[in-house]
């Protein structure tokens, strides 16, 4: 049980610092290591290899691992016995903990998956767990348009999320044509609009620039023109100060918003004596504050991934249209018809998150489309989909069910699910990075496999019931 | 009829055993390992297939290595029975949805097959080579089911179980019950006034009856219904079937339950539910709806705490008990028929392929390029 195994881990780690303190030539001999050794495990490479190592544990990293890692004596120890060891399985695209889903409708780039996650939703957490899935993205999923900021959770017992800006999600997958064909339009027009108000501001900045030019040339003659008549400088200034309202000092002038050179003009249009202010320049109006298109504009500008949910071969064909337009990286969510666009995403350089695909997909080859994916090199990794925020998380077999072969499966879901959502630290075991990791009752990519125990930032947390103690 | 005249040929073949016939032996069929009737996965292990279409012996390889016969081998191949899909609609092309009747024991779902149906073809090539078909389960007395032989179209069984259906489509007909309570009225009403023919076989328990829901209270409702009048129903129900388990616990050794389809977006409670009836000593069976859906909704339940040996089981030799020919096909064992799937792995991993299909011993489908994919 996983209380029990926290309190003997609680104890044999008191245990082993005592130990420690007491023998430091111990410690020293081998490299000082604290934490816990997980002994015998078979980790399954992505790449497919199975490898017999042991894994030094510290807090919540991987502190080293390799068939030669070895902790101190005294140290706490769980033997694995040659168990089946990956690192916790990424679901790409999933609605977990998502409580009453997104209402939002129309164009709503700034709302954020995040405000709907239930962190404490401790059924849905070990459901996941149950299925080997320690983190997940979770999409931001309203009505079809841009549907807001997706998050990147870790499945610790009350979840973490560790990126509530991850990416810009939009939804391209109408239920009508003509819906699809409106949404498609709404979005391209947003990114239009979000281009424009960027170039509005640029020209904004740039006429800001020039009208502190002009203004502050504008003073530089006036001040010249004063210490040429040093007369009419004491009396201009005084009147320019009691036209001004008190205002007499250029330098306040200089940074002033209005340029009060244009109502000394309007106020002594003659132009008779040099002791009067010049016309200024006229000031620039700034462009209004605009959030939802500096979402768009964030993602324009490359700090915002985009992940745009598409099936069908025409709506993938929109995203690349539109990625290519807002000059975005594209990623497809859903992708059943992906494999139609293989060549066209590559170009792109899109990546795609497969999910279960609606019942009108259900006669594509699966198997093609993953391989032929694969066959150009496209980044590539799946998602448990949205249809439930409590149904089950099979990635794993769901990566081998939409197509993927014994070896693939597993990158697919681990390491390649990793980079495709820009999550270094998720879905490899290696120093440094999350101890996120499952262990597994066989080799996990055959059939039959159970998760038999379920470490996510170095704590146990999910054991099988059939599970026996684990700890030594 | 035809399917009847070939059950009790099956039968008499049997019984005749062989010392009369002499069945020669064809062939030695050999991958990596076969599929144990225990649900397990042995290595190592080949078949002897005789020439009236029976495994004769199931040994070690090297046992058989020394024949001086055929030798089909596929390396690094899984050689199972051929899976078995139950309450399934394959080959059923006609409208099986009658609804003139809330009482249609004479609506069989042998007559509504297509034997050339490619839903049948895409069964077979999924590995899948028998098939518990039913009427629609539209009315509180639905049917007959109908197993068949999905490389054939012919039945083995072509009036078994009668299908009793509390499903919600059931509980509004137009000329019977509209409720519930109704319609187990109805099924209490006729199984008591039966004397004679299909339901007072039900009552005796001479005759399978499926009892098909769509909720855990409506399963359990029907299963005590038809327990009262002495039928052994088979619970037929893919939802939230965690509590009909929980509610039998006390008697799941005489419980059988046809469990799924699954979609991957089923709940934590309808999956769990296999796996505990299965530890509880329940007969836990599948319903796929295709041969892909078959080995998925397994795999889900093992994924959920089924033993894999059972999930195995669920889709061979417990299905074709709960078919009615579990005596005849769906375990490897001497004397059984020879329907075989040689796959490229596990079928409970979704990534295994077939490779080949045999009925009674004759290989009936062959993957492109299978060789290839195993060298």
């Amino acid at each position: 049980m996983p209380s029990v195994g926290r309190s003997i881990h609680v104890m044999t780690t008191a245990l082993a610092a005592s130990v420690c303190l007491a023998a430091p030539a111990a410690e020293a001999q081998f490299g000082g290591a604290r934490g816990r050794l997980y002994q015998n495990a078979k980790v399954i490479t992505p790449s497919g290899n199975v490898r017999e190592v042991n894994m030094m544990v510290a807090g919540p990293s991987v502190m080293q691992i390799g068939p030669d890692v070895a902790g101190s004596p005294f140290g706490p120890k769980t033997d694995l016995e040659g168990r089946f060891v990956t690192p916790g399985l990424i679901d790409a695209a999933s609605s977990i903990l998502l409580q009453g889903g997104f209402g939002t409708s129309g164009t709503a780039a700034t709302s954020r998956a995040s405000d709907a996650i239930d962190v404490f939703d401790d059924l849905a957490i070990r459901d996941a767990w149950r299925n080997g899935v320690t983190s997940v993205f979770v999409p931001a999923v309203g009505q079809p348009g841009i549907a807001g900021k997706g998050a990147l959770v870790r499945l610790t017992p009350t979840a973490t999320i560790e990126d509530d800006e991850a990416a810009l999600c939009i939804r391209l997958d109408g239920a009508s044509a003509s819906e699809r064909l409106a949404v498609f339009a709404e979005v391209r027009e947003a990114f239009r609009q979000a281009k424009l108000l960027r170039e509005s501001r640029d020209i904004y900045e740039g006429e800001l620039e020039d009208y502190e030019d002009e203004l502050k040339k504008a003073l530089e003659e006036w001040e010249k023109s004063q210490e040429e008549d040093p007369e009419g400088d004491d009396g201009g200034e005084d009147e320019a100060g009691d036209e001004d309202n008190g205002d007499d000092e250029p330098a306040q002038r200089t940074r002033s918003r209005r340029g009060p050179g244009a109502e000394d003009n309007e106020n002594g249009d003659d132009g008779e004596g040099d002791d009067e202010l010049p016309e200024g320049p006229e000031k620039p109006e700034r462009p209004g504050p605009d959030p939802a298109a500096d979402v768009l504009l964030e993602a324009i500008e490359g700090r915002l991934p985009v992940r745009i949910l598409a099936h069908s071969s025409a709506d993938i064909t929109s995203a690349i249209e539109l990625a290519e337009a807002a000059g975005v990286e594209l990623t497809i969510v859903g992708g059943a018809e992906s494999h139609l666009l293989a060549e066209e995403l590559a170009d792109a350089e899109g990546s795609v998150i497969l999910t279960p695909a609606p019942d009108r997909f259900s006669h594509i080859d699966a198997a093609a489309r993953i391989s032929t994916l694969l066959d150009h090199d496209i980044d590539l990794c799946v998602g448990s989909g949205f249809d439930s925020a409590s149904g089950g998380r099979f990635v794993l077999l769901q990566a081998q069910w939409l197509g993927a072969d014994e070896r693939d499966s597993l990158a697919l879901v681990t390491r390649d699910a990793a980079g495709v959502l820009g999550a270094p630290t998720w879905g490899r075991l290696g120093q440094g990075l999350n101890a996120d990791f499952v262990v597994w009752s066989s080799d996990p990519r055959l059939g039959g496999a159970q998760p038999y125990q379920v470490y996510v930032a170095g704590e146990l947390v999910w054991e099988s019931p059939n599970a026996g103690e684990g700890d030594s | 009829m035809p399917g009847r005249e070939m059950t009790a040929a099956i039968a008499a073949l049997a019984l005749a055993g062989a010392a009369q016939a002499q069945p020669t032996e064809r062939f030695v069929l050999s991958g990596s390992s076969i599929l144990a009737a225990d649900g397990s996965i042995q290595q190592g292990r080949a078949l002897l297939i005789g020439s009236d279409g029976r495994i004769r012996r199931v040994a070690e390889q090297s046992e058989l290595d020394s024949l001086r016969i055929e030798r089909v081998e596929f390396e690094g191949a899984v050689i199972t029975p051929g899976l078995f899909d139950l309450a399934s609609f394959a080959g059923l092309e006609g409208d099986n949805a009658e609804v003139a009747y809330a009482s249609d024991l004479e609506a069989r779902a042998i007559d509504g097959l297509d034997p050339t149906s490619a839903s049948l073809t895409d069964l077979l090539e999924g590995g899948v080579t028998g098939a518990m078909i039913i009427p629609a389960p539209v009315n509180p007395i639905s049917g007959l089911s109908a197993t068949i032989n999905t490389s054939t179209g012919n039945a083995w069984v072509d009036q078994g179980a009668v299908i009793f259906s509390v499903a919600p489509i059931a509980l509004d007909t137009l000329f019977g019950p509209t409720s519930r309570t109704g319609a187990l009225e109805l099924i209490r009403r006729s199984l008591g006034e039966a004397e004679d023919g299909m339901l007072a076989e039900v009552a005796r328990g001479d005759r399978p009856a499926v009892i098909y829901a769509e909720s855990s209270d409506g399963a359990l409702a029907g299963y005590s219904a038809l327990l009262t009048y002495g039928a052994e129903p088979v619970i037929a129900l893919s939802n939230a079937s965690i509590d009909v388990a929980l509610e039998l616990e006390e008697e799941l050794d005489e419980v059988r339950f046809i469990a799924g389809p699954f979609a991957p977006n089923a709940a934590p409670e309808s999956l769990a539910g296999p796996g505990l009836m299965a530890r509880g000593g329940a007969e836990v069976a599948f319903r796929g709806g295709s041969a892909e859906g078959l080995r998925l909704s397994a795999a889900m339940a093992v994924q959920y705490g089924m033993n894999p040996q059972a999930a195995r089981r669920g889709i061979t030799s417990v299905a074709a008990g709960i078919a009615g020919v579990g005596d005849v096909t769906g375990s490897i064992e001497p004397g059984m028929r020879a329907d075989l799937v040689v796959w490229s792995g596990d079928p409970l991993a979704m990534s295994s392929q077939v490779l080949a299909v045999y009925v009674g011993g004759q290989l009936v489908y062959a993957a492109p390029n299978s060789t290839e994919s195993m060298e």
